[in-house]
């Protein structure tokens, strides 16, 4: 019946006489507040009388026991309640229980717990009962002062051994009640209104159980047994056993007691409350998806930054690029004015150095030819110069051209062998009338038939010496 | 008979005080399907196109590096261009400046000096050289303007040895001028113009760039 052990529990037992207090956890209560109950003090005040005995808030378990509580077994015809349930079945009993309970079915509340069936068909019932404005009473008391009512319950039953299989019995002053849970699980009980004035009500207490009454019991108060119960009962008398037989019941109460207990009504939910709860609702929906909205365009942000901060470098890279490829273009623009500059260069240079080269020609001609050759003829040509001459030996003219040619390539001629034509007017054939081709080279030429020119003359030595 | 709307039960009157509520996140859910959530998608596709294409610090320095390497190229051929146009245009300051008529003149006192009688004197629109020098005169044209530029053929008389003088001053004496060519005028006995001429005198033919 209670699911938390670890919450506090506070009990209030209200007796005819007196009402009690204790309060605790874990099934152990540790304070117990005791006072004597004023004379026609309705339940509700008694109940406030309870709370108030000590400065302690009730607590959010509070569980009223109260022997005010109208408890009892009956039997209905199953076939009168077929097919109830809940309500139904609740507003059912209470009907069935008004003769006996003497409270208005319309203003009252009842607990239920069905009892091992009678065969053949008969379904037994055991109810606690309290009218409607008394536990309205009894949970606004609990309310005002802090606490929260769980259920009220009539003490009979309470304190049973929760051993299954083992039956007790209890007897107070107006009632006389057995308990047993059976071997198939299901509880049996039968509670008996007691009378003064007759015993019959013990036949039908015994013929309700169904078997012998058990052994061993409580007796609330100081009424006794009748004469015909030969049980062992433990007498509630002293404040210790009252204090052993509520710690009992309270330990008892995490278990799934088979007790009837009826809980205050669940207060009905009021249009202002319900708007509350609307408009809350419609608070948190519209700050949560305001919220979600935030961090989704957090998200974007993040996204959009993420995917500028890829792309930078990227956009340097490709800008990198642009201005290397417009930089390549303009260096092979530039090579290509470069090129065309330097062979400018080279062919001005061509025309400007050397030109003395002229006279140096004319010189050496003067140097190298010898009496037995004339130069008739010199005439530029398409490749140079072109020198024409007559000779007295064959071998003059190209003595000419090998004598020339290193101080030729020198000023910028290659010197190329003569051809000879013999006007055979004397007896060896001669004289030889000779043209000697003076070609234009370029630097590059020049250089490289110099250097293989002195490498000739080198290789010439060398020959020479080991010759 | 009143047609009931509402039945007032407890079911009701939750949805009753939630329908606000419910109709705001509907509506927030709708609008964020169609507006931040696609957006959100089509960013994140993004992303990942961009992040495939990403491109790292390391290659941003490399195309860093080839760019410093190309202006260093760049700039070094800068200074080539310019070295080499001081080479050209020194090469053609020669031509410029001077007066073609006292280069004239100049040539004319340097033949009387080595006793080299000029008998003929004109213009040309070129001279025959080769090709390669062709090719020197050809740029030369092209870097100086018409008039400052022009060939002349000068017809000498002279000994050997004065020629070779007269060769050898001309372009180190009177600047901007460059014998181009040389021609020897052949004694073929037909010439009656060369019947005046001393045994050690010959016919010479310069060709001169100014």
């Amino acid at each position: 019946m209670l699911r938390s052990p670890k919450r506090p529990i506070t009990l209030l037992v209200i007796t005819r006489d007196q009402v009690l207090r204790a309060d605790g956890k874990n099934g152990n209560l540790r304070t117990f507040f005791q006072s004597d109950r004023p004379a026609r003090t309705p339940l509700p005040a008694a109940v406030e009388l309870a709370i108030s005995l000590s400065k302690e808030k009730p607590a959010q378990q509070t569980i009223v026991i109260a022997d005010e509580i109208w408890t009892g077994v009956i039997d209905v015809d199953e076939r009168s309640i077929a097919g109830l349930e809940g309500d139904e079945l609740d507003q059912m009993l209470r009907f069935e229980t008004e003769t006996l309970s003497n409270l208005d079915p319309m203003n009252s509340q009842i607990g239920i717990l069905e009892l091992a069936p009678v065969p053949p068909d008969t379904r037994r019932f055991w109810c606690s009962a309290i009218a409607s404005e008394v536990l309205a009473g009894i949970n606004a008391a609990v309310m005002l002062r802090g606490g929260k009512c769980q259920f009220c319950t009539h003490p009979a039953g309470m304190a049973n051994p929760e051993m299954r299989g083992i039956p007790w019995v209890e007897f107070t002053e107006n009632l006389a009640g057995a308990y047993m849970i059976g071997g198939d699980g299901l509880p049996r009980a039968s509670i008996a209104p007691r009378s003064k004035t007759s015993n019959r009500w013990y036949k039908a207490f015994e013929l309700n159980f169904g078997s012998e009454l058990p052994d061993e019991g409580w007796q609330l108060d100081s009424s006794a047994p009748p004469e015909a119960y030969t049980g062992n009962l433990q007498r509630i008398d002293t404040e210790e056993k009252i204090q052993h037989w509520i710690n009992i019941l309270a330990s008892r109460l995490y278990h799934t007691t088979p007790i009837p207990v009826v809980a205050p009504p669940v207060p009905e939910t009021t249009a202002a409350f319900m708007t509350q709860v609307g408009v809350i609702a419609a608070t948190v929906i519209t700050m949560a998806s305001v919220g979600h909205f935030l961090w989704t365009k957090y998200e974007i942000q993040s996204v959009e930054q993420e995917i500028v901060s890829l792309r930078e470098p990227r956009d340097e890279k490709l800008a990198l690029e642009r201005d290397i490829a417009k930089l390549t273009k303009q260096i092979a623009e530039n090579t290509v004015s470069l090129t065309e500059q330097v062979i400018q260069r080279r062919e001005l240079q061509l025309l400007t150095e050397r030109s003395d080269r002229y006279a140096d020609l004319l010189k050496q001609l003067a140097i190298t030819c010898d009496q037995d050759i004339v130069v008739d003829d010199i005439k530029p040509s398409v490749k140079g110069i072109r020198l024409s001459g007559r000779a007295l030996k064959s071998e003059s003219p190209n003595m000419l051209a090998i004598a020339l040619g290193p101080k030729a390539l020198q000023m910028g001629w290659s010197v190329s062998p003569p051809s000879l034509t013999g006007e055979n007017k004397l007896v060896n054939g001669g004289p030889w009338k000779f043209h000697l081709e003076l070609a234009d080279i370029t630097p590059e030429a020049h250089l490289t038939e110099t250097f293989q020119s002195t490498l000739a003359n080198q290789a010439f030595g060398k020959e020479g010496k080991s010759n | 008979m009143a047609i009931q709307t509402s039945s007032n039960s407890r079911r009701e009157r939750w949805v009753k005080a939630l329908l606000p509520a419910v109709a705001v996140l509907a509506v927030y859910l709708v609008y964020h399907a169609l507006g931040p959530n696609r957006k959100l998608k089509e960013l994140n596709e993004e992303l990942g196109d961009v992040a495939k294409n990403a491109v790292t610090p390391d290659m941003v320095a490399n195309s860093l590096i080839q760019k410093k390497q190309a202006q260093t190229s760049f700039e070094e051929l800068q200074t080539q261009i310019r070295s080499t146009e001081e080479g050209i245009n020194a090469s053609i300051a020669i031509f410029t400046g001077a007066s073609q008529t006292e280069q004239m003149m100049a040539v004319g006192d340097l033949c009387r000096q080595y006793s080299v009688g000029i008998v003929k004197q004109q213009d040309l629109a070129g001279v025959e050289v080769s090709a390669l020098r062709e090719k020197s005169l050809r740029t030369l044209k092209q870097l100086l303007a018409p008039s400052e530029l022009s060939f002349r053929q000068l017809d000498l008389v002279g000994r050997y040895s004065d020629i070779t003088q007269l060769l050898k001053q001309i372009p180190e004496t009177v600047q901007g001028v460059l014998p181009v060519g040389i021609e020897l005028v052949a004694l073929d006995g037909q010439r009656t113009d060369l019947e005046t001429l001393s045994p050690d005198q010959r016919m010479w033919r310069v060709y001169l760039v100014m």
